[in-house]
């Protein structure tokens, strides 16, 4: 702002004295404004002169000041002490001197720096710390599938402390309006599967085949896996910031001081919501697939709509369709849990809460994708 | 231009939130080096008023000027420092690098000069030693004297706190009043503080503005010695003298 510049500028002269010393007189306003002009310029000055013996600070025409001000003499002090010479303050005006009696004492706290020792016996202690930390993580997630456990049977055999009016709402946010999202993602890879499928099949006159391999692919593989993916994203991430953010605020302890459980107050009702919203979004993402199969199959691949619903029909076994909605019930466990579990971890400020919810996605996909290798080894010897 | 009488003039404030008009044709000048306090029933639209004068609202009439400047239009936030309710000292950041991010940003001193000088600003406020401290690791009145030395980082000409002493024990208290005062004495900050404290309210000012829920316009302004014994609104003793309501209308 030019005004303030106008009224703010300091500036500095110097003069060598008779006694071999050299005097800088500052004149305007010693303030913030000034400070950072003056420590930049004022000991090139005074190097120039090969810091002579004494310098006087001479702050006559100075008309205002402040403790950045009184930092800016201090600084020049000490400068002036490693080469050797003494630095006065002279004729302080009284606008300023009652300003340095207010500050002048005030330094900051100067910790003694202590190098970091280059100790080999740290990465052993390191190895050690980060072996107790691992533990101490297994140990909270351990009891925390304990402690969910322990509070769903409690509200299955005391119906009346489940909070039913809050599972509806959460089914509503993260089920209801998740249909728009993973409906348009599962149409989408509907047309892809079939178009790409295509490619390769109609060489053999195999276009046939189409709704077969999308019916198929997407009840057991490719919809529970596509929908818990984008659950764990929308509604995972939602669950950790939203936990996560009570516990900063202590509305996590102010449940339990009222004699609520958290888990039973907040994990339970998500973990509900989360298993009965996934399998029927799952059976929505795999009819929008077929759906999609069949606008590329018919328009380009010139399948009859009849053939590739009786291709669907024929390809669909009740047993696959178990399966593939089991998988989604453990996927939805699954992302309710870690949701939550990172949303009580968060400690400390806003960064902790977006981390919390950072680390529920990855977490959420990365045990999504074990989940489902487990379940297709445990499938193979099932029989 | 800077040395005009008041520093902040209100003027006609009229604040609604959807048909609810909070404040009604709020006027009153502040002069340059004064302590106001702003006062009121919880609910009278105090803080909507010091978001106001500070720009971060817009109201819905009238206009705040800041050395003749409108804060709704001109760049203002370099004159003046809030200590907000809840303190907003960032989370993330240690004390020192709170205090250290203004400075940065407005000044053009090098990093060991301003890790230096936000040092200095701590020990102004007593908290010298607790610079790599996080605020979720210090009390509620050490929260509050780093959020005010935050406020203060720039030297601002005018301070806005938003109840600087609220939730805290008599001795942090008297110590934030104290700091209050020694800040305005010492640098000559204009002060405009929201609180409820009546003990502070008679240690800090010479000058408080009332507002009043009913009417949502300035009720009374005066002394608070006045306001407590002389106020022609018996609401306005009631409040000063702590008198419930209800047994005040019985006397009337």
């Amino acid at each position: 702002m030019p005004e303030q510049k106008t009224n703010a500028e300091a500036d500095f002269s110097t003069t060598v004295d008779a006694d071999g010393g050299m005097t800088v007189l500052i004149s305007g306003w010693l303030t913030i404004h000034s400070a950072a002009a003056l420590l930049t310029k004022i000991p090139g000055a005074i190097e120039k002169e090969g810091f002579p013996q004494p310098i006087r600070l001479d702050l006559t025409d100075v008309t205002r000041a402040d403790d950045y001000g009184v930092f800016v003499t201090r600084e020049l002090k000490t400068l002036a002490a490693l080469h050797g010479s003494d630095l006065q303050v002279i004729n302080m005006p009284d606008v300023v001197e009652s300003v340095f009696a207010l500050y002048g004492h005030i330094s900051p706290h100067e910790a003694p720096y202590t190098p970091p020792a280059l100790n080999p016996a740290a990465i052993i202690t390191d190895i050690g710390g980060a072996a107790v930390l691992g533990m101490r993580k297994i140990d909270a997630t351990v009891s925390f599938i304990g402690m969910v456990v322990f509070a769903a049977g409690h509200a299955l055999l005391h119906p009346g402390s489940f909070r039913l009016s809050d599972t509806i709402e959460l089914i509503k946010r993260g089920g209801v309006d998740a249909i728009p999202v993973v409906g348009l993602i599962s149409l989408i890879t509907g047309l892809i599967m079939a178009f790409v499928a295509s490619v390769e099949l109609s060489k053999y006159g195999g276009n046939i085949y189409i709704p077969s391999l999308i019916a198929f692919g997407m009840v057991l593989e490719i919809g529970p896996m596509l929908t818990a993916v984008v659950i764990a994203g929308r509604t995972g991430s939602a669950y950790a910031a939203e936990i996560g953010t009570m516990q900063i605020s202590e509305e996590v302890d102010a449940l339990s001081s009222m004699g609520f459980d958290p888990i039973l107050f907040l994990t339970v009702p998500r973990l509900a919501a989360m298993l009965i919203a996934m399998p029927i979004l799952t059976v929505l993402c795999v009819v929008f697939a077929i759906l999609g199969g069949l606008i590329v199959s018919v328009t380009m691949l010139h399948v009859m709509p009849a053939a590739y619903i009786q291709g669907v029909m024929d390809a669909l076994f009740i047993d696959d369709i178990t399966w593939g909605l089991a998988k989604s019930g453990i996927f939805a466990i699954l992302i309710a849990m870690i949701g939550c579990l990172r949303g009580f971890q968060v400690r400390g400020g806003a960064a902790s809460v977006g981390n919390a919810a950072t680390s529920a996605v990855v977490s959420c996909i990365f045990m999504i994708i074990l989940a489902d290798s487990i379940v297709a080894i445990i499938r193979i010897y099932w029989g | 231009m800077t040395n005009r009488e008041n520093i902040i003039e209100v003027k006609n404030i009229t604040a609604q939130f959807g048909d609810d008009v909070v404040l009604n044709n709020i006027n009153f000048n502040i002069a340059r080096g004064e302590i106001v306090v702003i006062l009121g029933e919880s609910g009278c639209g105090k803080t909507t008023l010091m978001r106001i004068m500070t720009g971060l609202s817009k109201p819905a009439k009238g206009q705040v000027l800041i050395n003749g400047n409108d804060v709704s239009c001109c760049n203002t936030t370099r004159k003046i420092g809030v200590l907000f309710q809840n303190n907003a000292l960032f989370g993330s950041m240690t004390l020192s690098e709170n205090i250290a991010l203004p400075i940065a940003e407005y000044t053009a001193l090098d990093n060991a000069a301003i890790q230096k000088m936000a040092g200095i600003k701590l020990a102004i406020v007593g908290l010298a030693g607790f610079e790599d401290y996080l605020p979720s690791a210090i009390s509620g009145g050490m929260k509050k004297r780093a959020a005010l030395a935050r406020a203060m980082a720039l030297n601002p000409e005018i301070l806005f706190l938003d109840e600087p002493t609220a939730g805290l024990d008599p001795v942090s208290s008297a110590e934030i009043d104290e700091l209050i005062l020694h800040i305005n004495r010492s640098a000559g900050t204009t002060m405009i503080v929201v609180t409820h404290e009546l003990e502070s309210v008679f240690t800090i000012t010479k000058r408080v503005i009332m507002l009043d829920k009913i009417t949502r316009g300035k009720i009374a302004e005066g002394t608070p010695e006045f306001l407590k014994n002389e106020c022609p609104y018996p609401f306005v003793r009631q409040f000063f003298n702590r008198e419930p309501r209800v047994r005040a209308a019985a006397v009337e």
